[in-house]
């Protein structure tokens, strides 16, 4: 798909761990975001403030 | 027809995600990678092998990225002292993925690799156990025995690092070089073991080993991952909903860092880990007496210790919000 594939298995290496830290950024991003959107509302919440 | 989603079954996807979730908030709240129990799960689930402890490295790179990613701006990194390291356990880690593949020529890496984690998290939670019993308050400088005899080698070339501690090349290399083997062994990143080498035996600050700790492990779980991955052992059905949970965990897990005290689940912590060298050991027994009832008790003990101990978080953070509580502990390393 990316490629890359073609080079065999150093580039279905590259692209598993490319895979992943792309994941890892996506869900770094999102769940910062998602924390500081909905962190303070959690904390009221189930603290009765 | 199973349904699915991106090509994985929806049920693997929800499991994983769970459990992700379980593990990264458990080792969020103790400032641990998690990776430890990644791969007895995948062990107990029934992968071989290979593909536990190669996606196991690669959950481990993932995790590293996220916390590099929120350690960045802290300027808690020695880029030295992390680069030796990240020399030494390269190497290590070729080392230990070849013995596990030599060990699966032979047909005994299976057994061998869950024998050698039924040992690992049964020492790990024990020594928990006795941490956490003993009466005696933490201390800093309280450095084991072992630790004392090793860091008193000052072998030149000594380095420099930041904190204004001094350490020697070949020693730090060959700490390295031993929780590299074991990485690539296991599939763990090593952070349980090279916290405690960088603090007692190097004598490098507690807030400077956690960044460099964060960095070299980034670097040797992307090595590891890639270099399992070459032998197709990275499984990204694993990998990514775990790491999808886990991500999400860690921040429920570091937020109640401030609200609960650790020491008082440390107890169930060690537990978690002894249940988890049990469910190895109860997988074993049931795959070489063909005993389904023995595999189905590893899983229940595995994820059901997981719960427990994630669930006691969770309460006692909802329980000190509603007392209006908070504790002065650090921040977790992730």
């Amino acid at each position: 798909m990316l490629g890359i594939e073609s080079f065999g298995a150093t580039g279905q290496a590259l692209t598993d761990v490319g895979v992943v830290l792309a994941g890892a950024i996506v869900l770094y991003v999102v769940y910062g975001a998602v924390t500081s959107l909905l962190g303070g509302k959690i904390r009221q919440t189930v603290g009765g403030e | 027809m199973a349904m699915e989603l991106f090509g994985i079954a929806m049920v693997q996807l929800v499991l994983f995600v769970g459990f992700g979730l379980l593990i990264g908030t458990l080792f969020g709240f103790f400032g641990m990678g998690g990776s430890f129990l990644v791969t007895p799960a995948l062990l107990v689930l029934g992968y071989d092998s290979t593909t536990a402890v190669g996606s196991g490295l690669a959950f481990v790179f993932g995790t590293s990225v996220i916390a590099a990613l929120r350690h960045r701006d802290h300027g808690q990194v020695d880029y030295k002292l992390g680069l030796m390291f990240i020399v030494g356990m390269t190497a290590g880690i070729e080392v230990g993925k070849e013995a596990v593949f030599y060990l699966k020529e032979l047909g005994v890496a299976d057994l061998v690799v869950s024998v050698s984690y039924v040992g690992l998290l049964a020492v790990v939670g024990l020594l928990m156990f006795r941490d956490a019993r003993s009466d005696e308050p933490d201390d800093a400088n309280d450095e084991p025995a072992i630790a004392e005899r090793l860091g008193a080698f000052q072998i030149p070339p000594m380095i420099s690092i930041k904190g204004g501690a001094e350490v020697s090349l070949w020693l730090t290399l060959g700490i390295a070089l031993g929780i590299g083997v074991l990485s690539g062994f296991l599939g763990v990143g090593g952070g349980f073991l090279l916290m405690p080498a960088m603090m007692y035996v190097l004598g490098v600050p507690a807030a400077v080993a956690v960044g460099t700790d964060v960095f070299q492990i980034t670097a040797s779980g992307a090595f590891g991952a890639f270099t399992y991955a070459q032998s197709g052992a990275v499984d990204l059905s694993i990998v990514l909903p775990l790491l999808t949970g886990s991500a999400m965990g860690a921040r429920i897990g570091a937020g109640a860092t401030a609200l609960v005290d650790e020491d008082d689940i440390t107890e169930y912590f060690a537990a978690m880990l002894l249940a988890g060298s049990a469910a190895v050991g109860s997988k074993n027994l049931g795959n070489a007496y063909d005993v389904e009832l023995l595999n189905q008790l590893s899983i229940v003990l595995i994820f059901g210790a997981a719960l427990v101990v994630t669930g006691a978080i969770v309460w006692a953070s909802i329980q000190s919000m509603q007392d209006g509580e908070t504790v002065s502990s650090p921040a977790a390393a992730d």
